[in-house]
């Protein structure tokens, strides 16, 4: 599926893998301009190190995304409830309430 | 208004606090306190004092709600109240801006996001700049492995380790899932920065990963 890097008929492009690696972020973010994306992306197609490489980028996002909120220590929220109390009992507000 | 059993938005959670609502207000330190904490550390030197930061802001939301016009967004107003209230309790040393441009191989504290051992050097001037062997694949570890709780722990101490700019938007883009206008916003920086400080922390993830999954 990758060529061979003796075959001289493919064409490698004009990006390295350094380069490659360098731009990731700004490919996945949509920030490389249509021309530079079109750099990176045959790059894909020449480079299975660098297909991989974006793929194990992509995979690390997805894990880091699925780590989990701390909750908050009920101590805590039950301090901060009680601020939200006392605050609410010495200032006005607003009479009505939005509806949600 | 909105759908009801959606998740109710910012905006409809100021109107409500400023109503006095406390469910509201449960709602938001739910949702906020742990990125507060996550950011007040990246101000003050330890987790005790940063979690006072953070609920002082708590505390600066609830005195300033009646004035909160929401020209900005919750988001960059609690950021702002949170980073006044960092200051006075002694900041650490300036923050470290990064270099406008991703294309170093090298980040902030010169440390290499590859190895350049890896790739090739000019000897082989047709594949300079290429690999020398590819990563290696990281099919061959057990799925259990890729996602169980020890790569969870595994990844989080990684970011906690991570210089304080690059682990605040990490955290804020892929963990809390704002949008890069939002961390923008929120962090003052320019989209290229924040780029750049997401690119470095991805990286250095990605390679403790590789580490990782490579002895499996």
């Amino acid at each position: 599926m990758f060529p061979d890097e003796n075959d001289p008929s493919v064409d490698w492009g004009t990006l390295t893998c350094a380069d490659f690696i360098a731009l990731c972020t700004d490919y996945l973010e949509g920030a490389l301009a249509l021309d530079d994306r079109a750099r990176f992306e045959h790059h894909i197609t020449v480079c299975q190190g660098c297909d991989r490489w974006l793929d194990q980028i992509r995979v690390t996002v997805e894990a880091v995304g699925g780590l989990e909120e701390d909750l908050v220590p009920a101590g805590v929220l039950d301090g901060l409830i009680h601020a939200f109390r006392d605050w609410k009992a010495s200032t006005p507000g607003a009479l009505e309430k939005p509806a949600l | 208004m909105t759908d009801r059993q959606s998740t109710p938005q910012d905006a409809d959670l100021v109107a409500l606090l400023r109503a006095r609502d406390e469910d509201a207000f449960r709602i938001l330190v739910e949702r906020y306190q742990p990125t507060l904490i996550r950011t007040a550390m990246t101000y003050v030197s330890s987790r005790a004092v940063a979690e006072e930061v953070a609920q002082e802001t708590w505390v600066g939301v609830l005195r300033g709600i009646d004035r909160f016009e929401g020209r900005s967004s919750l988001k960059t107003w609690l950021f702002t109240i949170l980073a006044n209230i960092a200051r006075t309790k002694g900041v650490k040393e300036k923050r470290s801006i990064p270099f406008a441009s991703t294309g170093t191989a090298q980040d902030e504290s010169g440390d290499w996001l590859v190895d350049p051992s890896r790739l090739r050097g000019s000897d082989d001037p047709k594949f300079a700049g290429w690999w020398s062997s590819y990563p290696e694949s990281w099919d061959g570890a057990p799925e259990e492995r890729a996602l169980g709780n020890e790569t969870r722990a595994l990844i989080n101490e990684t970011i906690d380790k991570l210089p304080p700019a690059q682990r605040e938007v990490i955290t804020l883009r892929d963990i809390d899932g704002w949008t890069s206008a939002e961390v923008c916003e929120a962090l003052q920086l320019s989209e290229a920065n924040q780029r750049v400080l997401l690119h470095r922390a991805r990286t250095r993830v990605r390679n403790v990963l590789e580490e990782y999954l490579r002895v499996s």
